[in-house]
C-alpha cells in the first residue's frame, strides 16, 4: 500500500498526463462504488489495461471507493428502486429484463443499477475535477515544496542521489 | 492514439480471463459439492451429503453421486440415498439466473437407509420438526384397543370414575339446606300464632266493650277498622310469602326429578365408556384393522409433507416484488414481466429408479418447481414395476397442483395387483395382536386433497390368507371367541373412505370382517355387556342410595315451610272473618 501511495505522488510530481490520473480514479470510482462481481466491471478491467491509464491510481482508487461504497449502500439502493420502480421507466426495464447478457450484469438489482448511475454520472465531473487538481498541485503545491530550503538541502544529499538510484525517484513513468 | 492505447493491456486481459477461467474449471467442482452441501444442510435441517460433483461444460450438466439426505427427525437414517444424479441444464435460462435442469436422472435411489454417523446438525437454520399435517382423528384412532369387556371390574371402575349423580345430588341439597335455613328466617319474620292470639285477645275485648278508651261506640268501630287493616297486612305478606314459597319450589320440581334420574345416566355413561355399544358391535374390523389404518394415515402424513416441500418456495415471489431491508451489498432484485416466463428453478423430467425390498420401481416427476403458476402445468409423477419379487403389479402415479396458489390440488392412485404378505402385522394391540402369516393383497388406493378437503378411497382384498393371533387373546370368552375366528378366516375385504377437512376429517371403515366377528362374538359380548349392566346399575344405586335418602329429608322440611305457610294464612283468614261479623 505504501508503495502505490510513493508510486502515486511519483505519478503526480511527474510529467504524466494528468487525464492518465484522473481516467484512473473515474474508472476505480465505477468499479469500486458498484458490486465487484459486476459483468460491467470485466469491462471496467478491460479499459484500464487497454487505455494507458496509471495503475496505481487505478489501485488506490479501488481500494478508497470499495471502502466508501457500503457506507453509500442504502443511497444506492434508494436510487436504484426509485429508478427501476419508476413508471416511465417500466417499459424500458421489461426490455433489458428479457436480454440474457443485462439479465447477466444484474442492471435489476438496485444496489447495481443505484451505484452505476451515480458512479456515471459523476464520472466526467470527477474527471474534469481531479485533472484540473493535479495541474493546480503541480504548478503550485509542488513548485513551492521543490523551491522549500529543506527540499533543497535534501536534493544536495548524498543520501537522495542513493535513494534516486535505487527507487528512480524523479524519472518519468 | 498510442499516447492513449496501451496494445499489451489486451494480453494482459486475456492472461488475467485465462487464469479466472482455469481457476474455475479447477475449483468449480469443490464448490458446487460445497453449496449443494451447504444449502442443502439449511434447507433440510439434517446433513445432505455429497461425495462428488462434476461440473460440464458442454453440454451444461452437473452429474452428483453418492447424495445421501439425513431424515432430520431420525438423525441416524437417511430419508434417501441417491447413488448417481445426472443433470442437463439450459444454459441460456443459467445466464439468465434461472436454473432450468432440461433433464435428470436419478438412480440407485434408497429411502430410509440407515447411517454410520449421526446426521443431526444444530444450526439456526435447522427446521424443527413439526407434526404432521395430517394428525388422525381422535375419535377413530383415539381408542382402537377392544373394551376389557371379559374383565371389568366394577368395583374398580366405581372407585376411579366419578360419579356426576352424586355431585348433582350433593348440590341439590346444600342449596335446599341453605334455602331451609332462609325460609325458618322468614318465618320467624312473619307472623305467626302469637301474633295472630293477640289480634283474638284484642277482637275479644273489642267484642266485650272494654277495649275503647272511653270513645263509646263510635271509637270501637274506629279501632275494629284499624285492627282489621292490620290483620289484612299480615295477611298480605303471609301470601306473598307463600306465593314466592310456591314459586322456588315449582322451580325444584324439575331438579328433584333430574336428582332421581342422574344414577341411571350415570349407569348409561359408564356403559358407554367400558362396554361394547350395538354400534361397537357392527364395527369389529375396527379392532383388527383400525391400528394399521391410522399408522397408514400418519404415515402417508408424513410423506405426503416431504413431498410437499419441493412446491414450498424459497421466500416471497411477486413481479416486482421487492423486500423492505435488502442486506449490505447485497441490494434486492427487482422483477419484470418476461415474454416468456419460466420459473427461477424447474426440473422439467426427472427419471429415477427406486429400490425397494421388493425390486426395483422405475417412473418419472414432471415440472418439478415452486413456481407451478408461473409454469402453468402441475407436477405430476408415475412409478410402475412389473414382475417384482413380492407384488405382480405396482403402479403409482398423481399430481400436486399449485398452478392456482389459493387452490391447490393434489391427486395420488395407487395400484398393487398380487401383493404377497408374508407375517405382515395387522394389529399390534396387547388385547389383539393379529397377524397374517401369509396370503396375497390386492390394493387400490384414490386421494384427492383439494384445498383442505381430502377426499380418498382404499379397498383392499385379501385372499389365500392363513391369520394368527397372539397369547393374549387367550385372556377372556369375548377375545377368545374374536381371536379363533379370525384364525377360520381365508380371505377378507376391507374400504376405508377417509373425507372432510383435513383439520376434521372422518374416517369410515367397513370390512366383511364386521359380520364374521359379529356373528362369532357378538352373543358373548352380548351377554357380557349385560351382566356389566345389571352390576353397574346396582354398584350405582347403592352408591347414591345415601345421598338421595338425605335429599328426601332436606325436601320434607322443605315441605314443612309450605304447610307452616298455610296453616298462618288459615289462623290470619279465620280472624279477619271474626273481625267483620257484627256484635
Amino acid at each position: 500500500m505504501i508503495q502505490m501511495i510513493a508510486k502515486l505522488l511519483k505519478v503526480m510530481n511527474s510529467e504524466t498526463d494528468p487525464g492518465q490520473i484522473s481516467l484512473a480514479l473515474c474508472l476505480a470510482m465505477v468499479a469500486g462504488l458498484t458490486p465487484l462481481a459486476s459483468l460491467h466491471n470485466l469491462f471496467i478491467l478491460l479499459l484500464v489495461l487497454l487505455l494507458r491509464v496509471n495503475l496505481s491510481a487505478f489501485m488506490l482508487g479501488l481500494v478508497f471507493f470499495t471502502g466508501i461504497a457500503y457506507l453509500l449502500d442504502p443511497v444506492f439502493d434508494r436510487i436504484g428502486l426509485g429508478l427501476l420502480s419508476a413508471g416511465a421507466l417500466e417499459g424500458l426495464w421489461t426490455e433489458f429484463y428479457n436480454i440474457t447478457l443485462l439479465r447477466l450484469a444484474k442492471f435489476n438489482n438496485t444496489i447495481v443499477m443505484g451505484s452505476l448511475v451515480f458512479s456515471l454520472i459523476a464520472f466526467f465531473p470527477m474527471y474534469g475535477l481531479v485533472s484540473l487538481l493535479i495541474r493546480r498541485y503541480r504548478e503550485h503545491i509542488l513548485a513551492w515544496i521543490r523551491k522549500t530550503r529543506v527540499m533543497q538541502m535534501l536534493k544536495t544529499s548524498k543520501l537522495f542521489s542513493a535513494y534516486q538510484a535505487v527507487s528512480g525517484w524523479g524519472g518519468r513513468s | 492514439m498510442k499516447k492513449w492505447i496501451r496494445w499489451q493491456g489486451l494480453f494482459a486481459f486475456a492472461g488475467f480471463s485465462l487464469m479466472l477461467t482455469i481457476f474455475w474449471l479447477i475449483f468449480v467442482d469443490g464448490i458446487v459439492r460445497r453449496v449443494i452441501e451447504s444449502y442443502g444442510t439449511a434447507a433440510v435441517g439434517a446433513k445432505v451429503e455429497l461425495a462428488e460433483a462434476d461440473l460440464k461444460l458442454f453440454p451444461l450438466g452437473l452429474t452428483l453421486e453418492g447424495l445421501a439426505v439425513t431424515n432430520p427427525d431420525r438423525p441416524m437414517e437417511n430419508i434417501v440415498e441417491i447413488s448417481r444424479t445426472a443433470l442437463l441444464l439450459d444454459p441460456l435460462q443459467l445466464l439468465r439466473r434461472k436454473v432450468t435442469v432440461d433433464e435428470m436422472s436419478l438412480t440407485g435411489v434408497r429411502i430410509n437407509t440407515s447411517r454410520k454417523t449421526s446426521g443431526a446438525v444444530k444450526t439456526p437454520g435447522a427446521k424443527e420438526i413439526q407434526p404432521a399435517s395430517l394428525p388422525p382423528p381422535g375419535d377413530f384412532c383415539g381408542r382402537i384397543s377392544l373394551p376389557a369387556i371379559d374383565s371389568l371390574d366394577v368395583r374398580k371402575i366405581l372407585a376411579e370414575e366419578k360419579l356426576e349423580s352424586l355431585e348433582m345430588i350433593q348440590n341439590l341439597q346444600n342449596e335446599l339446606q341453605g334455602e331451609n335455613n332462609n325460609w325458618q328466617k322468614r318465618l320467624q319474620e312473619l307472623p305467626g300464632k302469637e301474633k295472630f292470639d293477640d289480634y283474638r285477645s284484642r277482637i275479644e275485648k273489642l267484642k266485650s266493650g272494654s277495649g275503647g278508651l272511653g270513645g263509646g261506640l263510635l271509637g270501637s268501630v274506629g279501632n275494629l277498622a284499624s285492627l282489621q287493616q292490620d290483620i289484612q297486612a299480615d295477611l298480605d305478606r303471609l301470601k306473598n310469602a307463600q306465593k314466592e314459597f310456591e314459586q322456588y319450589k315449582a322451580g325444584l320440581g324439575g331438579q328433584f326429578q333430574q336428582a332421581a334420574a342422574a344414577p341411571l345416566k350415570d349407569v348409561d355413561r359408564l356403559k358407554q365408556k367400558y362396554a361394547l355399544s350395538p354400534q361397537g358391535l357392527d364395527n369389529l374390523g375396527k379392532l383388527v384393522l383400525g391400528q394399521k389404518v391410522c399408522g397408514g394415515l400418519q404415515k402417508a402424513a408424513a410423506w405426503y409433507d416431504r413431498v410437499k416441500f419441493v412446491l414450498k418456495r424459497p421466500g416471497p415471489h411477486r413481479e416486482k416484488e421487492t423486500q423492505d431491508r435488502p442486506q449490505r451489498g447485497a441490494g434486492t432484485f427487482v422483477r419484470f414481466k418476461e415474454t416468456a416466463p419460466l420459473p427461477d428453478f424447474l426440473i422439467r423430467r426427472a427419471r429415477a429408479s427406486f429400490v425397494i425390498e421388493a425390486g426395483e420401481l422405475s417412473g418419472k416427476i414432471e415440472n418439478i418447481t415452486p413456481d407451478q403458476d408461473i409454469l402453468g402445468h402441475p407436477l405430476s409423477f408415475v412409478f410402475s414395476g412389473e414382475k417384482l419379487k413380492q407384488v405382480q403389479m405396482l403402479k403409482l402415479e398423481g399430481s400436486l397442483s399449485r398452478i392456482d396458489p389459493e387452490n391447490p390440488l393434489d391427486r395420488i392412485a395407487l395400484q398393487l395387483k398380487e401383493y404377497k404378505l408374508q407375517n405382515a402385522s395387522l394389529s399390534q394391540s396387547a388385547d389383539l395382536p393379529v397377524t397374517i402369516t401369509q396370503g396375497v393383497a390386492d390394493i387400490d388406493l384414490q386421494a384427492k386433497l383439494e384445498g383442505d378437503i381430502l377426499n380418498g378411497l382404499l379397498s383392499v382384498g385379501v385372499k389365500s390368507a392363513s391369520l394368527s393371533v397372539g397369547e393374549a387373546a387367550g385372556k377372556g370368552p369375548v377375545l377368545s371367541a374374536v381371536g379363533s375366528a379370525l384364525t377360520q378366516l381365508s380371505g377378507f375385504t376391507a374400504k376405508l373412505d377417509v373425507s372432510g377437512p383435513l383439520n376434521d376429517y372422518r374416517i369410515r371403515l367397513s370390512s366383511d370382517l364386521d359380520q364374521v366377528l359379529k356373528s362369532a362374538a357378538g352373543r358373548t359380548i352380548q351377554q357380557q355387556a349385560e351382566k356389566f349392566e345389571k352390576e353397574l346399575r346396582q354398584a350405582v344405586a347403592a352408591k347414591a342410595a345415601g345421598p338421595l335418602e338425605g335429599l328426601k329429608t332436606d325436601q320434607n322440611a322443605l315441605n314443612a315451610v309450605g304447610a307452616q305457610l298455610t296453616e298462618r294464612l288459615k289462623l290470619g283468614t279465620g280472624l279477619l272473618g271474626n273481625v267483620k261479623r257484627p256484635f
